[in-house]
C-alpha cells in the first residue's frame, strides 16, 4: 500500500528514456537477448517497475475514459522524441482534476481492489435522477503462481502490451453509445442533463462470472479513513453489492477489453455498459422520459422541460451561484474515493453556462398525456393517478404547444435550440405525409416541471447540414405550426363559388358543353391509347 | 509462414465507402504504429510518442481515432480514394447489377534474399474489407442505414481491439540495420509496421494486370 504512495509521489516517467535505454534491443544476435543477462535487472527491480507501470496505466486509463466523455474532440501531437510525461509512448494529456482524484483513490486502495470509473447521466435540477451509463473496471490480479523475472525483454514486452491496451481503450471509447451522447449534450444548450463521472475502488470478489462488484458504502465508512477494511467480515458490513443488471438495466453488455499478463500478475480492463436508455425519476418530482428504441441505444431525442421557455424558471434567472465546474462548491460533503458525493460533472474546461439548479420548488399536479408517436406505449409510466390518459389527436397537442409558445415568445430564440437532427421515425410510429413527425407531451399547467419530449425530425427545416451541425433555426418549425393552426378546419369554410378570376384551373360550363358534344371523339382516342398500350405478348 | 487474416463485410452506399474503410484501417494502423525509433550507440534506442486525433464521419454516425500524422492520413486517403474510384467505376458491375470490391491492409516483413532476387515480402497479418454497394431510394432508409452502419463499424472497432490484445505474434524489435525490414521508417513522426494496401474489384481484369499477375507468381514461387 505504501508502495503506491511512493510511486505516486513521482511526477511522471522521468525514467522513461532510461528505461528504454535499459531495454536491450534483441537482435544483435538473431536468437535475441531474451534472458537479458547483461542488463543487471534484478527480480526486485523488475517487480517494482511492473508495479509502477500498472499504476501509471491506471492513471492514464482513467484520463482516457473521462476525457472521452467530456463531449469534445481530442487531438494530441506526435513527437519524434518522448518527454518525461509521455507514458507508454502515447501522448495522453492529463486533466489535473481527474488526476488528483485518481491519485487519492489509488492511495486508499489496497492490493487487488479494482478501480472503477462510473459514467452517469444526471439531471442538474433533480439530484435523484441518475442513469448509470457505463462502469469501467481496471483490475490487477496478483496471482499466486507468479514467475518473477529479471528479463528486461519481458518487462519491455509488458510495457508494450500496456501501450497497446491503452490504444484499444482510446478506440473503443469512441465506439460506444455514451460517446455520442456526450457529444450531443455538449452541443446542446439545454442544461438539464449532464454527464457525471466518479472514480472509486471496488472490491471484486466474483472472479469468474463478472456480474458486479462490491462497493464500499459511504455512510458506514468513517470519513478520512485512509485504508479500506481488510478482512472480509469487516468488508461485508461496510459495502454494498453493485449488480450490473440493476444498475445498468436489462440488456447491459459486458466486455473484457484486454488483458496484459505480467510475471507478477494480470492486468485487465473491463467494461459494462447500458444499452437501454430509459430514465424514470423520482415520481413525486415529475415524469422524465428519455426515449430510445431498445434496438438502437442511440439517443435521438433530447428532453426539455415543459416549462423550459418559462422566464421565471430559467436557470439564468436563478443564477447567482457558480457554475457546475466543481462538485465541491456545493453543500454536499466530499469524501475521497468513496461514494456518490465524489461525483463530478463532466464539464470541459472551466465552469460555464451558469446552469445552476433551480431553486424554485418543483410542483406537479398535472395531467399527463401519452406522447403521440412513442414507439412503445409501455415506456410511458403514468405519474399521477388522476391523469387524463386519453389519447390526444396531434392537432390538439399542437394547439396546446402553440398556446405555451405564444406566451414565451422571447425565450424561444435563446433556449429553443433543440437537437433537431433528421432522425428515422420509430418503427411503430405513424408519420405525417411530409415525413415529419413531432411528438409532444405537454402539461396544461405552465408552472409544472414535468418534461416535454420534443422529437423534431424537421428535415425540411434542417439547413442542409449534417448531423454534426446540430443546431437549427428554431423559428421554422414554429412557423409551420402556426400555419397548420391557421389552416381551415373543414372544407365548408372554403369559398364555394369561385369567381371567374380565381377559377383559372376550374372547368367552366362552356367547356363542359364542348366535352359532352364531342364525347365520342374522346372515347375513340382513349380506346386507341389502350390498344397501343397492350403490347402483344412476347414469346417467353 | 501463415498470416493471420480477418475479413469484414459491409453493404454501403457509394459515398460511405471512404469513411468505412478509413475508419477500420486507421483503427488498425493506430494499434500497429509505434513511436519513431532513434537508435543510439551500443544498439540502444529510444521511442517517440504518438499523438491521436478524433475524426468525425459525415456519412455514417461514428467517430474514430487515428494517429496524429498528416503523412499517414495522406497515404491512407490516396489508397482509399483509388479503391473508391475503382469500385464506383461504371465498368465494375456484375451480371445482376451488383457492384462490389475488396481492399486489404497487409502487414509484412521483408526478408533479404541473395542477389539477383528482390527481397521477399512475408505477410504476418492481413485485414480485408469487402464492400457491396447498395442504392437507397428513400431518405428514411438512408438515415436508418447511416445509424446502423455507424453502429456496425463501431462494433468492428471493438472487435479489432479484442483481436489486437490477444497474445499473439508480433515481429521482434530489430537492430538498426534491419529496422527497414520490419517497420516503415519513411514517416517523420511515427513508425508503423511495414504495410501495404491493395484492392480488387469484380471487374474483369484489364491487360495491365497481366504484368501484376506474373510478378505475383514470380514472388510467390520465391516465398516458400
Amino acid at each position: 500500500m505504501t508502495m503506491a504512495t511512493a510511486i505516486l509521489g513521482s511526477d511522471g516517467p522521468e525514467h522513461l528514456d532510461g528505461d528504454s535505454d535499459r531495454f536491450d534491443k534483441p537482435c544483435s544476435s538473431p536468437s535475441g537477448s531474451g534472458s537479458g543477462g547483461g542488463s543487471g535487472y534484478s527480480d526486485y527491480e523488475g517487480g517494482k517497475d511492473i508495479e509502477r507501470y500498472v499504476k501509471f496505466f491506471t492513471l492514464k486509463s482513467v484520463q482516457v475514459v473521462i476525457q472521452s466523455r467530456l463531449g469534445k474532440k481530442v487531438k494530441t501531437d506526435s513527437k519524434p522524441f518522448s518527454t518525461g510525461t509521455d507514458w507508454f509512448n502515447l501522448n495522453i494529456e492529463d486533466n489535473l482534476e481527474v488526476l488528483e482524484q485518481t491519485k487519492e483513490v489509488l492511495k486508499s486502495q489496497s492490493s487487488e481492489i479494482p478501480i472503477v470509473i462510473e459514467i452517469s447521466l444526471q439531471s442538474v435540477t433533480d439530484t435523484n435522477t441518475k442513469l448509470v451509463l457505463e462502469l469501467w473496471s481496471i483490475l490487477y490480479d496478483r496471482g499466486s503462481d507468479n514467475s518473477p523475472t529479471n528479463s528486461s525483454r519481458v518487462i519491455y514486452n509488458v510495457y508494450n502490451r500496456m501501450s497497446l491496451l491503452l490504444k484499444s481503450l482510446l478506440c473503443v471509447t469512441r465506439s460506444l453509445p455514451a460517446y455520442k451522447l456526450s457529444r450531443k449534450l455538449s452541443l446542446s444548450e439545454d442544461d438539464e442533463f449532464k454527464l457525471y463521472y466518479n472514480v472509486f475502488s471496488a472490491i471484486s470478489l466474483f472472479k469468474g462470472d463478472r456480474t458486479g462488484f462490491f462497493k464500499p458504502k459511504l455512510k458506514d465508512f468513517p470519513q478520512g479513513a485512509s485504508s479500506p477494511p481488510k478482512d472480509t467480515a469487516e468488508v461485508g458490513m461496510l459495502q454494498e453489492y453493485i449488480d450490473y443488471g440493476s444498475v445498468l438495466g436489462n440488456g447491459y453488455k459486458f466486455n473484457q477489453l484486454g488483458k496484459v499478463v505480467t510475471p507478477y500478475g494480470t492486468l485487465s480492463l473491463e467494461l459494462a455498459y447500458r444499452t437501454k436508455m430509459e430514465l424514470s425519476t423520482n415520481f413525486s418530482q415529475g415524469a422524465c422520459q428519455l426515449v430510445g428504441t431498445p434496438s438502437t441505444p442511440n439517443i435521438n431525442k433530447l428532453m426539455i422541460k415543459s416549462d423550459h421557455y418559462a422566464v421565471e424558471n430559467s436557470p439564468l434567472e436563478n443564477a447567482g451561484q457558480k457554475g457546475l465546474g466543481r462538485q465541491r462548491n456545493r453543500s454536499t460533503p466530499v469524501t475521497f474515493g468513496l461514494g456518490r458525493e465524489n461525483i463530478k460533472p463532466l464539464v470541459p474546461g472551466s465552469p460555464n453556462y451558469g446552469g445552476s439548479p433551480s431553486s424554485s420548488p418543483v410542483t406537479t399536479n398535472k395531467k399527463h398525456f401519452a406522447a403521440a408517436f412513442v414507439d412503445d406505449s409501455t415506456l410511458f409510466s403514468p405519474i399521477d393517478e388522476e391523469a387524463d390518459l386519453d389519447d390526444m389527436p396531434l392537432g390538439n397537442l399542437l394547439k396546446k404547444s402553440m398556446m405555451m409558445q405564444k406566451n414565451h415568445q422571447n425565450q424561444r430564440n435563446e433556449n429553443g435550440k433543440m437537437d433537431a437532427q433528421a432522425c428515422p421515425p420509430d418503427q411503430n410510429s405513424k408519420t405525417l405525409t411530409n415525413e415529419e413527425t413531432v411528438a409532444l407531451v405537454t402539461e396544461q399547467d405552465e408552472s409544472s416541471n414535468d418534461f416535454v419530449l420534443v422529437d423534431l425530425k424537421a428535415m425540411p427545416f434542417a439547413g442542409g447540414g449534417s448531423s454534426s451541425s446540430g443546431t437549427v433555426d428554431s423559428s421554422d418549425p414554429i412557423q409551420f405550426f402556426q400555419e397548420v393552426q391557421q389552416a381551415p378546419v373543414s372544407l365548408e369554410s372554403l369559398p364555394t363559388n369561385p369567381t371567374g378570376d380565381e377559377s383559372g384551373n376550374l372547368i367552366t360550363d362552356d367547356d363542359l358543353k364542348t366535352f359532352e358534344s364531342e364525347i365520342i371523339i374522346f372515347d375513340d382516342f382513349v380506346k386507341k391509347l389502350i390498344s397501343t398500350d397492350q403490347s402483344p405478348p412476347s414469346g417467353d | 509462414m501463415n498470416a493471420r487474416t480477418q475479413t469484414f463485410d459491409f453493404t454501403t452506399e457509394c459515398h460511405q465507402i471512404s469513411e468505412v474503410v478509413s475508419c477500420i484501417f486507421h483503427s488498425i494502423l493506430f494499434h500497429r504504429t509505434l513511436g519513431k525509433f532513434h537508435y543510439r550507440q551500443e544498439g540502444r534506442y529510444s521511442i517517440g510518442t504518438i499523438g491521436y486525433e478524433d475524426i468525425d464521419c459525415d456519412f455514417i454516425d461514428l467517430t474514430y481515432v487515428r494517429c496524429a500524422s498528416s503523412a499517414l492520413a495522406k497515404t491512407m486517403n490516396h489508397y482509399v480514394s483509388a479503391f473508391d474510384q475503382a469500385i464506383r467505376d461504371p465498368s465494375n458491375m456484375t451480371e445482376n447489377g451488383v457492384r462490389s470490391g475488396q481492399i486489404s491492409l497487409e502487414f509484412y516483413n521483408k526478408k533479404k534474399v541473395n542477389w539477383p532476387f528482390a527481397a521477399e515480402c512475408l505477410p504476418w497479418e492481413v485485414w480485408t474489407i469487402r464492400i457491396e454497394i447498395k442504392t437507397i431510394r428513400s431518405e428514411i432508409e438512408r438515415q436508418m442505414n447511416r445509424e446502423y452502419l455507424g453502429e456496425l463499424v463501431g462494433e468492428k472497432v471493438v472487435l479489432i481491439a479484442e483481436v489486437m490484445n490477444r497474445q499473439q505474434y508480433l515481429p521482434k524489435i530489430p537492430a538498426q540495420s534491419e529496422v527497414d525490414l520490419i517497420f516503415d521508417t519513411s514517416y517523420p513522426d511515427i513508425q508503423p509496421y511495414l504495410f501495404r494496401i491493395t484492392h480488387s474489384t469484380t471487374s474483369p481484369p484489364s491487360t495491365t494486370s497481366v504484368g501484376k499477375t506474373v510478378r505475383r507468381i514470380f514472388r510467390e514461387t520465391l516465398a516458400f
